[in-house]
């Protein structure tokens, strides 16, 4: 299974000299294992992504964590969705009351965007993963749950052929919780991170930003690695990474870390661009 | 942050997770949000309407009494349970989306923090609906994000709340409920439900026993539909207590059936 990251960022696109480094496009993960593409949401980063893909690719496949906007804001540019011969089946979260469809459509319509869903040449494919729990694009095995965050959102957990990894980027586990970690059942998103190879995962706060954020969705880089403690994974690449933390302040949260604890896993500061090579898969 | 706060957020983020009608009102009365199932209901976004006082949300939302005439504020489940705290129920009727009038059953359910605070309530409607699903065969294991939410939101409240998942197993009951069962959460989790229910020995208000499906939390979940009465019950202590208990199931975001949460109140008849 090979992972590649295309953007980081959360919240909003970070261009600049100061964010060389770790980049900033936001949130997009490339995912290839036995033969498939699977595309970790479409943030800006989705767009180079898309540079790349082999025209003869046939089928793509888009797993969306959810529709806000840094999730979705690079979709409508992504080059596949133009390839009459090519199918990209497009998963995500539905709402209570309105389903996929209708929820992209709010955003790939006009006067939000020019192009509607409608018109893409592409055949494109909805899949809405509320009711499932878990679901298989050819031989990789994949798993869904709701997490929390503002709005209806997931995370997806990717098997294949011995190799695993997590994708969490937008989640809140300590959200009203003064010890959320004490018991196992009640921490969310843990079964789906359960020993992985790979855990991506929400770390958008420093330790002194996350009392002023309660409740908007994130967490802070220790409640991060606290998670992924808790959930035995053998890496984890901190993710999401404010637009206002400079490549310096990221150096500094990831310094400051790892020389306050030992972690029981490889603490990855990942940027834009990096490629991990999962054992299997 | 003002630990008010937090409340609020939890119970904003429940509301969103849920796919029962839900709207959350302050101490006074003021509309501080309404979920999906709501906007969906009436054919209007919170988000488009943002928070407003009581004199203008019922009208606003096109809230009348079941006859389609106007209803006092006091009549209102959710200001009768501010002001009373204590749960409220009548028929209500709405101007839908569409212009479809509808009667549906409202609930208000006061909320009140752990330093006794009035923080608001919350206001249900009730009208099942036939897309909402059976539970998960596969019960068990790490808890759905909508029962940890409201697990969460259980710990910061004054009223007694106890939680069951969708097959009726008691999953939780936070701090305030535990002079009701005299004891800790610990000790009744590890006993069987069959035997915990013959324990504590319910009698309904005439004094008989009161069966199992009659228990509002048993009925919420197994109906899913809200349940309210009152009744007796014996604390593992061996003290009986009188006891109110309103009752809703919870539909989450999968639109399956999650479980039951009931809200007590125990009935000073002095």
């Amino acid at each position: 299974m090979n992972v590649t990251l295309w953007g980081t960022r959360g919240s909003l696109a970070a261009p600049g000299p100061e964010t060389m480094r770790y980049g900033g496009n936001t949130s997009c993960v490339e995912v290839r294992a036995a033969g498939r593409l699977l595309v970790l949401d479409a943030g800006t980063g989705i767009r180079r992504l898309g540079d790349t893909i082999e025209r003869d690719v046939g089928r793509v496949d888009v797993l969306l964590t959810h529709l806000h906007m840094d999730h979705i804001q690079g979709l409508g540019f992504f080059e596949p969705l133009f390839w009459p011969d090519c199918e990209v089946h497009v998963w995500g979260p539905s709402s209570t009351t309105m389903s996929l469809h209708d929820r992209l459509t709010r955003y790939l319509s006009p006067p939000l965007f020019p192009v509607r869903l409608r018109d893409l040449a592409c055949n494109l494919q909805l899949h809405d993963v509320v009711p499932l729990r878990s679901f298989s694009i050819g031989e990789v095995e994949i798993q869904t749950r709701l997490v929390c965050h503002p709005g209806p959102t997931v995370g997806y957990r990717i098997e294949c052929g011995g190799a695993s990894m997590t994708y969490l980027p937008d989640h809140e586990p300590a959200l009203g919780a003064e010890d959320y970690l004490g018991e196992h059942d009640w921490i969310p998103g843990i079964d789906l991170a359960e020993g992985v190879d790979l855990l991506i995962h929400d770390a958008q706060w420093s330790a002194e930003e996350y009392p002023r954020y309660v409740g908007w969705g994130h967490s802070s880089l220790p409640q991060a690695l606290d998670f992924a403690a808790a959930a035995g994974v053998k890496k984890l690449i901190p993710f999401h990474h404010d637009p206002t933390h400079s490549d310096e302040m990221l150096d500094r949260l990831f310094d400051e870390q790892e020389g306050s604890r030992e972690l029981p896993f490889e603490l990855v500061r990942a940027a834009e661009g990096a490629v991990f090579r999962l054992p299997g898969g | 942050m003002a630990q008010s706060q937090v409340e609020i957020i939890l119970l904003k983020q429940l509301a969103s997770c849920l796919a029962m009608p839900m709207l959350v009102v302050g101490a006074e009365g003021e509309l501080v949000f309404f979920n999906e199932a709501v906007e969906s209901l009436l054919g209007l976004r919170f988000d488009d309407l943002g928070e407003m006082g009581l004199d203008e949300w019922p009208a606003t939302l096109g809230m009348t009494d079941e006859d389609g005439g106007q209803v006092s504020d006091a009549d209102r489940p959710v200001v009768a349970a501010l002001e009373t705290r204590r749960p409220a129920h009548r028929r209500v009727g709405v101007h839908g989306a569409g212009g479809v009038r509808r009667e549906l059953a409202g609930t208000g359910i006061p909320l009140v923090g752990k330093d006794g605070q009035l923080l608001g309530a919350l206001g249900l409607f009730w009208e099942p609906q036939s897309s909402w699903g059976a539970p998960r065969d596969d019960l068990g294991g790490p808890h759905e994000v909508e029962l940890i939410l409201m697990r969460r939101l259980a710990g910061y409240l004054a009223i007694p709340i106890f939680m069951v998942d969708a097959s009726g197993r008691l999953l939780y009951f936070n701090e305030a409920a535990e002079p009701l069962w005299g004891c800790g959460l610990e000790e009744v989790l590890s006993i069987a439900p069959a035997e915990l229910y013959a324990t504590l020995e319910p009698t309904d208000e005439e004094g008989s026993p009161l069966k199992l499906d009659a228990h509002p939390i048993e009925a919420a979940r197994a109906r899913r539909e809200p349940a309210h009465s009152c009744f007796s019950m014996r604390g593992l202590d061996g003290v009986s207590r009188n006891i109110e208990e309103t009752a809703i199931p919870l539909i989450g975001q999968s639109r399956r059936l999650l479980g039951a949460v009931g809200f007590f109140w125990e009935i000073d008849e002095s």
